[in-house]
């Protein structure tokens, strides 16, 4: 009963027992042994990999599992059955898998630093929840949540775009956000919960691969709608093929959560701002000019020109038009969002580009995980502080100690005194 | 007259390594049964010992056959309620679990679940992690009575006579090969000059004692007395 109780966790969440191994750390033949009752799971690594797939922790550990009659049911999150659909691949779901591991971290880094896990979404969510009408139009529900969003944060202030400071805006609101590449996958962002039941926290990841800063802050803010508006979904998974993106989608749920999002990052006052401010009439845009408002707002050209669209500042063939812009090349003259890695650290110079060149991948994982840069500071400044220890570090990074040691050298010659 | 207390030794995964890296598997058994010692690991070391990608497979078979010799053994329950039968209150499995998950929060897992039963059962921890050792201070966190470095351990076999000197030396070529922690009195001198550097922690005495002092200060372990045929 058990045996097969654990293997069906696994199966149904679509993942293979060795990634399940690697994200725990632990040989394959020791997790195989567990999946086949030779031995027990100890319920330190049932904790983890509980948090990971998103059941109980008891579910693992009991005699019990599978049994019926009040007893914890071990069904993984609902996130692992949205990613079954044939448009996912193995790659996809394992790098779930990863992304849900590294949301249980900084769950016990916070622990660890802070004394309890950052819930400031959790106020947040519901400070903009209170205002929204859950009977109105799913645009104006995203609407209304978007004013309350930018009041409760600093978005939109100063009538300056908040492409720069969205990251940190939600990180500092305990949302965990990672922007790593998959490449050959169709998955372009999702949000769900992670973390146990009772410090769990809004998880956003981007997929980096083959697309700009500019589309990734739509993404963030459109999966930052799909966590506030459908929590009880268990989360929410947005692709893009060449059919078009699912974030275009005109169901109650996708435009909410993309009106959610061009109302947080492009309100009608900040695109007017922006046009009055550089001179610009809506309606008489160069391909510089266009550039220049993408650039300043943060927001990529489409939803730009949709945004002015929507505004009734522009008409149906201006639309046409303005997606018709080529701007690539105005873009990368006047923001260093649109260069290539290569040409950004060329303008950077090498020092520079290789403070964290090569120091964020995960090496545990079957999938590599480009961690976000804040969380591997985070990490680091807990080392130097002693709040935790090197060989801890290592684990939280996902990396063996004796990559760790190599790749800060320094500050474990530092603690080590 | 009263029996002593068994003593046991708890040992974390990074220890344990050089221990087994140098040869010296034969400590567990010249601990039980010279020194009526118990060597324990907890489920936590034995999962990272196995599951080391560069020394999991160096020193599987050395780690299989101490484990199976018995003087190395994994902590069970009936372990436990032996090791335990003396404190004025027993200590379980899921005591040391729950410690341990408080610990794994600063250190990791071996060393959180390792440290976790020394404290709750007041027995010595065996463990290089000085890091670890000092961001459990820091954080207000209780150590064991006494820890332990594997060096602790090595040395105490040479001043008791069950290596000589060819050997200790080959000991510590075998962790600097290995690119292993090596303490600093040790770095750039042999095994006979330097090894006074370290202050062993480990040492004999007609009766076992533990002075209430600091986890670093030495621990006294009394021979077992051999019974004649």
């Amino acid at each position: 009963m058990r045996k097969m109780s654990l293997l069906k966790i696994i199966e149904q969440a679509g993942i293979g027992t060795d990634a399940c191994a690697d994200v725990l750390g632990v040989d394959h033949e020791i997790f195989q042994q567990w999946v086949n009752s030779q031995r027990e799971m100890p319920p330190s690594y049932a904790l983890i990999l509980a948090a990971t797939l998103g059941v109980k922790a008891e579910v693992l550990t009991s005699n019990l599992i599978g049994s019926t009659g009040g007893q914890p049911k071990g069904e993984p999150a609902a996130i692992w059955f949205k990613l079954r659909g044939s448009e996912f691949t193995e790659a996809d779901r394992e790098s779930i898998l990863a992304v849900r591991r590294l949301g249980h971290n900084a769950n016990e880094l916070e622990q660890a630093t802070l004394g309890q896990p950052n819930k400031s979404w959790d106020v947040l969510f519901q400070t903009i929840m209170r205002q929204v009408d859950i009977q109105a139009s799913p645009a104006d529900q995203g609407r209304v949540a978007a004013r309350v969003f930018c009041e409760q944060s600093q978005f939109g202030h100063g009538a300056k775009g908040s492409g720069e400071i969205l990251r940190d805006v939600l990180r500092s609101k305990g949302i965990l956000l990672i922007e790593s590449p998959l490449p050959q996958s169709e998955v372009e962002g999702c949000s769900f919960y992670v973390g146990e039941s009772s410090a769990q926290r809004p998880c956003i990841f981007v997929n980096t691969y083959g697309t700009t800063w500019f589309r990734r802050n739509v993404i963030i803010m459109h999966e930052l709608g799909h966590a506030l508006f459908d929590q009880t979904s268990g989360g929410q998974i947005d692709t893009i093929s060449s059919t078009g993106s699912t974030t275009d989608q005109q169901t109650v749920i996708e435009v909410r959560a993309e009106t959610f999002a061009r109302e947080t990052l492009l309100p009608r006052r900040l695109l007017l701002s922006l046009c009055n401010r550089n001179g610009y009439q809506p309606t008489k845009l160069t391909r510089e000019g266009l550039a220049v408002l993408v650039a300043q707002s943060g927001v990529e050209q489409k939803t730009v020109v949709q945004v002015m669209r929507d505004q009734e500042l522009i008409d149906e063939a201006l639309l046409h038009n303005y997606f018709s812009y080529h701007i690539a090349q105005e873009l990368r003259e006047i923001s260093d969002h649109f260069l290539s890695t290569e040409e950004y650290e060329a303008k950077i110079g090498p020092k520079a580009a290789s403070a964290w060149k090569g120091k964020r991948l995960t090496s545990s994982t079957k999938r590599k995980l480009r961690l976000p840069v804040p969380y591997v500071k985070a990490v680091l400044e807990a080392v130097k502080a002693y709040s935790i220890s090197v060989s801890r570090a290592a684990e939280l990074l996902m990396i063996d100690e004796n990559t760790f040691s190599s790749r800060f050298s320094e500050l474990v010659a530092e603690v080590s005194e | 007259m009263a029996t002593e207390p068994e003593v046991s030794f708890f040992f974390d995964s990074d220890a344990l390594f050089q221990i087994l890296l140098a040869g010296q598997k034969q400590l567990f058994k010249v601990l039980s049964t010279d020194f009526g010692v118990s060597s324990f690991i907890m489920s936590e070391v034995e999962i990272e010992v196995r599951s080391n990608r560069k020394l999991g497979a160096l020193v599987r078979i050395p780690f299989e056959s101490a484990l199976s010799s018995g003087f190395l053994k994994e902590l069970n329950s009936s372990d436990l309620e032996r090791l335990s039968s003396g404190m004025p209150a027993p200590v379980s499995l899921g005591d040391i679990r729950q410690l341990g998950k408080d610990y794994a929060l600063y250190v990791d897992h071996g060393e959180a679940y390792t440290h976790a039963a020394g404290i709750l059962l007041d027995s010595p921890t065996v463990s290089n992690d000085r890091n670890a050792i000092r961001v459990l201070e820091l954080n207000g966190k209780k150590l064991p009575p006494r820890v332990f470095r594997s060096y602790d351990l090595f040395a105490f076999l040479y001043a008791e006579g069950y290596i000589d000197i060819r050997t200790a030396e080959r000991i510590l070529k075998a962790l600097k090969t290995q690119n292993e922690w090596i303490p600093k009195c040790l770095l750039h001198s042999s095994f006979e000059d330097g090894i006074q550097g370290i202050n062993c922690r480990l040492s004999t005495s007609l009766a076992i004692s533990a002075p209430a002092s600091g986890w670093n200060s030495t621990f006294y372990l009394k021979r077992v007395p051999k019974t004649s045929v």
